[in-house]
């Protein structure tokens, strides 16, 4: 239980993380938060040669409103993230998910850009990223690149990364007016790892009609599913009961869960609708603008 | 674990019959191979280097055709050690032609060990399937290709 | 494999520097425990689960077990050695004793520190609160239910003191034991 020899490098800059990150290529990896990866060292499952510690960067830890975009560094913290004012009123899905990751002293460490690295298809983040098609920003040897969500994640913590790329930055659009949204998990304990996650976001015009809907999974398959069809069925509507119960009966067809140790596909299949359903009637209410029914 | 599925290839039968028995072409499709040959017409030597995020190993294994029925249908067995444990199996693939094009069919009963096992079994499909897809992604591009002289 | 050199670092523990050369690899739960010979800091899964490594590291509580002693070069920490001052058990160690918030006492420094943070931000939690609070450190003596009384025990005290005797406008300490 005690991790295996490394070299350790505290990268003074982005340029001298990736430059690291290059030069080991395969080899290295990025220590960020270090809740996802030291646990992985600590049980010998990962055994990284070199790693590049960046949480000296600083410039990377900010959370920013510009227009319609939040931009949050990669090394913001997951609790400094949960305590944003700014978060709470540009994104609340965002707040909403952070809220339900692990444990308060793991939010502490965990950082924004390493969930998204690290890509675990339960996890909080990269279900949100989904539902919002938000951005991944990445700087690499040849400078920087954009990835949308729907290219980020390839399967289980996999993603289109390349081996010598840092995360730098996270982007999402800021939350427009009408909107409520919910982010809601079912897990043995709280702050398990979840079974199901769902991220909802809903907008409504003034008279109530569904402008637009945000849909997506966590934990069925290997990477986050957005439910494009579920969202179709909602927009238009006045988010009536029917269109719920249509748009989460979808979701669960639309999910393709595995058996496993917590649960088998069935159960997560059926906890899909059953979890659709309590977000979108939530993320209706939240949005003030239609009456409960 | 199973690994199953099918791939559609855009090239008669026996063309993707040779593809996928040819240790050259078979080399260059598989995601971290590091190395490929063949012992004898129906043994086969690998490494390969698989990584998943943090979780890398390097994988030394030998994969063995039990039967061909030239050209629909071979079936093999493989095993491999790393220092993240084991893999051992079996599988099979089936190939028919229709309209133009090869419907291969594939089948593996995959049993894995160690310290590797100990991952979850989420990780373990969701990845192998991934790889598996990608290699299958690289075949088709050499099916369409013209036979080598 | 060539031997990867030791690197040294300087820690603030409780207030006193330490300075030491470690593998890069040295857990600082490990470090705390073995180099600093502080073993008030307990070690019960070493992957994140469990709670009884907790830490705070520069003011916020941090798993030691997933954390590089490397990483804290350079750090200021505060383990449960460094809650109580010159004898005296803080608000929230003395609410512990009374009203029986221990018995083995293995999760109680994981505990005392999640706590503790929670009546920094919140002073005056819910049940609710207290028990999501502690969700992160596990114990298998007391079914929790004593030391979730033992942390309203203790906010309850702070918000009585701070009734009869308003918090003076001078700055607060940094980095050390406050509740």
């Amino acid at each position: 239980m005690k991790p295996s020899p490394f070299t350790y490098h505290r990268a003074a800059s982005v340029d001298d993380a990736v430059a690291w990150l290059g030069r080991h290529e395969g080899d290295a990896k990025v220590l960020a938060g270090g809740q996802s990866l030291v646990p992985l060292m600590n049980f010998r499952l990962a055994a990284p040669a070199v790693l590049v510690d960046i949480n000296s960067l600083h410039e990377l830890s900010s959370i920013r409103r510009t227009n319609g975009t939040l931009t949050i560094g990669a090394l913001t913290r997951q609790s400094a993230v949960e305590d944003s004012g700014l978060v709470a009123e540009a994104c609340p899905l965002l707040l909403q998910a952070t809220r339900l990751i692990g444990h308060r002293t793991v939010r502490n460490r965990g950082t924004v850009g390493g969930s998204m690295a690290h890509a675990d298809p339960v996890a909080e983040y990269p279900a949100t990223l989904v539902a919002l098609d938000g951005e991944i920003v990445a700087r690499g040897p040849d400078g920087e690149r954009r990835i949308a969500a729907r290219d980020f994640f390839l399967t289980v913590c996999m993603t289109s990364l390349g081996a010598n790329e840092l995360v730098t930055e996270v982007r999402v659009p800021v939350q427009p007016p009408g909107t409520g949204s919910a982010f809601l998990e079912q897990s043995r304990r709280h702050g398990d790892y979840a079974i199901v996650g769902v991220a909802a976001a809903v907008t409504v015009d003034e008279d109530g009609t569904c402008r637009d809907a945000r849909l997506a999974l966590a934990g069925v398959g290997g990477t986050p599913l957005r439910c494009d069809g579920a969202e179709a069925v909602l927009r238009g509507t006045r988010l009536e009961e029917t269109a719920i119960a249509e748009a989460a009966s979808s979701s669960a067809a639309a999910a393709d869960p595995t058996d496993d140790l917590h649960a088998t596909a069935q159960y997560k299949r059926a906890m899909v609708e059953v979890y659709v359903k309590r977000a979108l009637r939530l993320a209706r209410a939240r949005t003030g603008r239609v009456v409960a029914h | 674990m199973k690994i199953k599925g099918e791939r559609t290839f855009d090239a008669p039968r026996e063309r993707v019959w040779e593809i996928l028995l040819d240790p050259d072409i078979i080399a260059k499709c598989i995601p971290g191979c590091q190395r490929l040959e063949a012992v004898d017409a129906d043994t086969f030597e690998a490494t390969l280097k698989i990584g998943v995020g943090a979780v890398s190993g390097t994988y030394d294994g030998t994969l063995r055709i039990r039967e061909r029925v030239v050209p629909s249908r071979y079936a093999m067995s493989f095993e491999g050690t790393g220092r993240g444990g084991f893999v051992r199996g079996t599988g099979a693939a089936d190939l028919r032609e229709e309209n133009g094009v090869t419907v291969v069919v594939y089948d593996c009963d995959v049993e894995v060990g160690g310290l590797i096992a100990s991952v979850g079994q989420r990780v373990l499909e969701g990845v192998s399937g991934f790889l598996v897809g990608q290699m299958f992604s690289k075949l088709q591009v050499y099916a369409v290709q013209e036979a080598a002289p | 494999m060539s031997a990867i050199p030791s690197i040294e670092i300087t820690v603030t523990v409780n207030g006193t520097p330490y300075t030491r050369f470690v593998e890069p690899r040295r857990l600082l739960s490990d470090f705390i425990r073995e180099d600093l010979e502080l073993t008030g800091t307990h070690v019960g899964c070493e992957h994140g689960v469990c709670g009884a490594c907790t830490v705070q590291l520069n003011g916020r509580t941090a798993r030691a077990c997933l954390t590089f002693a490397v990483q804290a070069d350079g750090a200021e920490l505060v383990t449960i050695e460094g809650l109580a001052q010159g004898g005296t058990l803080t608000r929230l160690q003395q609410a512990f004793w009374d009203h029986h918030g221990l018995q083995c006492g293995f999760c109680t420094p994981g505990m005392l520190m999640c706590a503790g943070e929670l009546l920094e931000r919140e002073p005056n939690p819910t049940e609710g609160q207290i028990r999501e609070a502690i969700a992160g450190a596990l114990c298998r003596c007391t079914g929790y239910h004593h030391i979730v009384e033992s942390v309203k025990a203790a906010a309850a005290a702070r918000l009585e003191e701070s009734h009869r005797d308003p918090p003076s406008p001078a700055a607060q300490p940094r980095a050390t034991a406050k509740v």
